[in-house]
């Protein structure tokens, strides 16, 4: 681990607004999800957000992956504000330096196995012959071996988280965002996952920061950040 | 762009009852569309065939100022250096000249108004379809005398061949002129006013009816295509004037033919534009349909890193399939329905209502119009298209965090 700062929330804030028409919008209270943040994250990490249902964990992994805006203060990568960049520009930054594991998996139905995890590489315009045979050994490194042509529904649910896992790290992102990526596993399929995205993190030294409300789950993070609220705990 | 096609056809089939509904129903839209504009143009075909055949030719060279152009009533001597030019168009076929005035006609049982039309036999019988029409007698031939009338004016006369007719006029700015004439050939074109109110005689009589020796009417061209009288009109319009004649086009002198080929060029276009609607609704149903079950899609792919446009981009080419697919479907069936109806013949009731204005074949032979049919099906995908712009920026305006929460 190199102890270089990779993500840095100032004074974050997302306030969720009903929507009704703009005339009523100052009257309508909005629900706290984030409040006044401050927080760092480090390159090689395995941390892990945690904290009860309403939290506020899903929100701030969405505002670190830049699929939802803050209300108020700034998220820099690697220094550079990312809260300022426009839709394409934040698309680019999620291409290249991100990676998702979602709770539901979000597999691309039509697609097999190898065909979703190529997905980010066709979006970067890797060679095809390439982005195969990085898709290949990404599903090796899962341990899915001979799955590749497999539609989702044709997985199990772990196959399929792990196939999700493939397609976050296949494009080498800096930092992989999970957002309760064992709650839809049994518990022995979320500890085989966890060890594989541990395992992925020490030999390849990509960073994942996920949430978590799983004692088990959180017992195998490296740093564990409690929100409750919105708020640091 | 390979993966946003394939994307895009296989998301096509993940609800393939529907794409092949929609698919269908764009197929079942052009088909229309083909068979109402191979109908019209087969009936507006058969109703320039008939009209330039029978009367107005396709080009017209008439005396300058003429009010009326279906009956002239200025004569004009004959334009030699003119009509040598139109012979010698490469594009015209037959040249005649004719005299047409109106008259009364009298057999001994009886008298009735006539149009007589003087024409060259010889000539005439390469522009005129009357000489195909004749049930008795022949066209002409047997003198300068004869008279060909219709069977309908024949039996209200009650002559036959051989018989006796006395075509008076009004001699040109003089007192009135009569002639004998003998029954030559009696036609039946299926025209009640034709057969009915129309006489031929040779051009030098009728000329002497009128008063006029050595003048026309007009002189009367035939070409292979209907759509070349622009260009000649183009290159030998000059020359008429000079010669103080006016070429005129079979649309500016048969004025009825135009105004009911503008009439249905515009039914045509209307119900073009409802059959584009309805599709329209169609696909832009399919792909709403198909966007809002793939809301969470969309924001995974937004996630991962595609930009918006690669999000209009999979949809537009969704719809791009699906108008396409019809398109081709729709030209397959409409193309086997007009071919079906270009063999066996479609049985109209619309020859009995033009009859009495020209003849007019009861059982039209469709024919199709690939150069309107393409464009229609072009016209049917670009629908596609605009149908699906709604829903394809609709999705990519989506905020992912709530796509991806969504069901």
């Amino acid at each position: 681990m190199s102890g270089e700062t990779l993500i840095e929330l100032k004074q974050v804030s997302k306030v969720y607004r009903p929507k009704v028409k703009a005339a009523f919008s100052d009257a309508a209270p909005g629900v706290i999800a984030i409040e006044k943040l401050d927080l760092a994250f480090s390159k090689g990490e395995f941390s892990a957000i945690a904290g009860p249902s309403g939290s506020g964990k899903s929100t701030l992994l969405n505002l670190i992956g830049t699929i939802d805006a803050p209300t108020d203060g700034t998220i820099a990568f690697r220094g550079k504000t990312v809260t300022n960049l426009d839709e394409n520009a934040l698309a680019d930054f999620r291409l290249h330096q991100l990676g998702f594991v979602f709770q539901a998996y979000n597999l691309i139905p039509v697609l097999t196995a190898a065909e979703n995890v190529e997905y980010p590489l066709a979006l970067q315009g890797v060679s095809r012959a390439e982005r195969r045979a990085r898709a290949i050994e990404a599903l090796s490194w899962v341990g899915l071996d001979g799955l590749a042509d497999r539609r989702p529904d044709l997985l199990s649910g772990g196959q399929q988280q792990r196939v999700a896992v493939a397609r976050a790290i296949v494009h080498r992102p800096a930092v992989v965002l999970a957002d309760e990526p064992t709650a839809n596993l049994d518990s022995k399929t979320a500890a085989s996952l966890l060890d594989m995205m541990l395992d992925l993190n020490k030999k390849h030294g990509i960073t994942f920061i996920f949430s978590s409300h799983d004692p088990t789950v959180l017992s195998r993070a490296r740093r564990v950040i409690h929100l409750q609220d919105g708020r640091l705990q | 762009m390979r993966e946003t096609v394939l994307l895009a056809w296989r998301n096509l089939w993940r609800n393939s009852r529907r794409s092949a509904l929609t698919i269908g129903s764009v197929s079942c839209g052009l088909a229309a569309v083909m068979l109402g504009q191979s109908l019209m143009k087969t009936i507006q075909k058969q109703m320039v065939e008939k009209s330039t055949g029978i009367m107005l030719g396709h080009l017209q060279a008439q005396a300058k100022g003429v009010r009326d152009h279906r009956v002239p009533e200025r004569v004009y001597p004959r334009p030699a250096a003119f009509e040598k030019s139109l012979r010698e168009h490469p594009f015209v076929q037959a040249v005649s000249a004719r005299i047409k005035f109106t008259g009364l006609v009298y057999s001994p049982q009886g008298s009735r108004g006539v149009l007589v039309v003087g024409v060259e036999p010889e000539t005439e019988a390469k522009i005129s379809i009357i000489p195909g029409y004749l049930k008795e007698g022949h066209y002409f031939g047997g003198g300068e005398r004869d008279l060909v009338l219709g069977d309908r004016l024949a039996g209200e006369l009650d002559v036959r061949i051989g018989e006796k007719l006395v075509v008076m006029a009004q001699a040109m700015g003089t007192e009135m002129s009569s002639e004998l004439f003998r029954v030559a050939g009696i036609y039946h074109s299926g025209s009640e006013s034709y057969d009915g109110q129309v006489v031929y005689v040779q051009l030098p009589a009728a000329q002497r009816v009128r008063g006029v020796p050595g003048k026309i009417s007009y002189l009367v061209a035939k070409l292979p295509d209907p759509e070349l009288v622009p260009s000649v009109i183009a290159d030998l319009g000059s020359k008429a004037a000079a010669e103080g004649a006016d070429l005129l086009s079979f649309r500016k002198i048969g004025l009825e033919v135009e105004a009911i080929i503008r009439f249905e060029d515009a039914i045509l276009i209307v119900v073009l534009f409802i059959i584009f609607s309805i599709v329209g609704l169609g696909i832009l149903n399919t792909v709403a349909m198909s966007m809002f079950e793939r809301v969470r899609e969309f924001g995974t792919l937004r996630a991962l890193g595609a930009r918006p446009v690669v999000v209009v981009r999979m949809i537009a080419v969704e719809a791009l399939f699906l108008g396409s697919l019809g398109a081709l479907a729709g030209l397959c069936l409409g193309g086997a329905i007009i071919f079906w109806w270009g063999t066996t013949g479609l049985h109209l009731p619309i020859g009995k209502a033009l009859s009495y204005w020209l003849p007019f074949d009861a059982v039209v032979y469709l024919r199709p119009v690939w150069r309107m049919h393409v464009a229609s099906a072009a016209g049917l995908v670009v629908v596609s298209l605009v149908s699906a712009a709604g829903p394809a920026f609709r999705a990519a305006r989506l905020v992912i965090a709530e796509a991806l929460r969504s069901l």
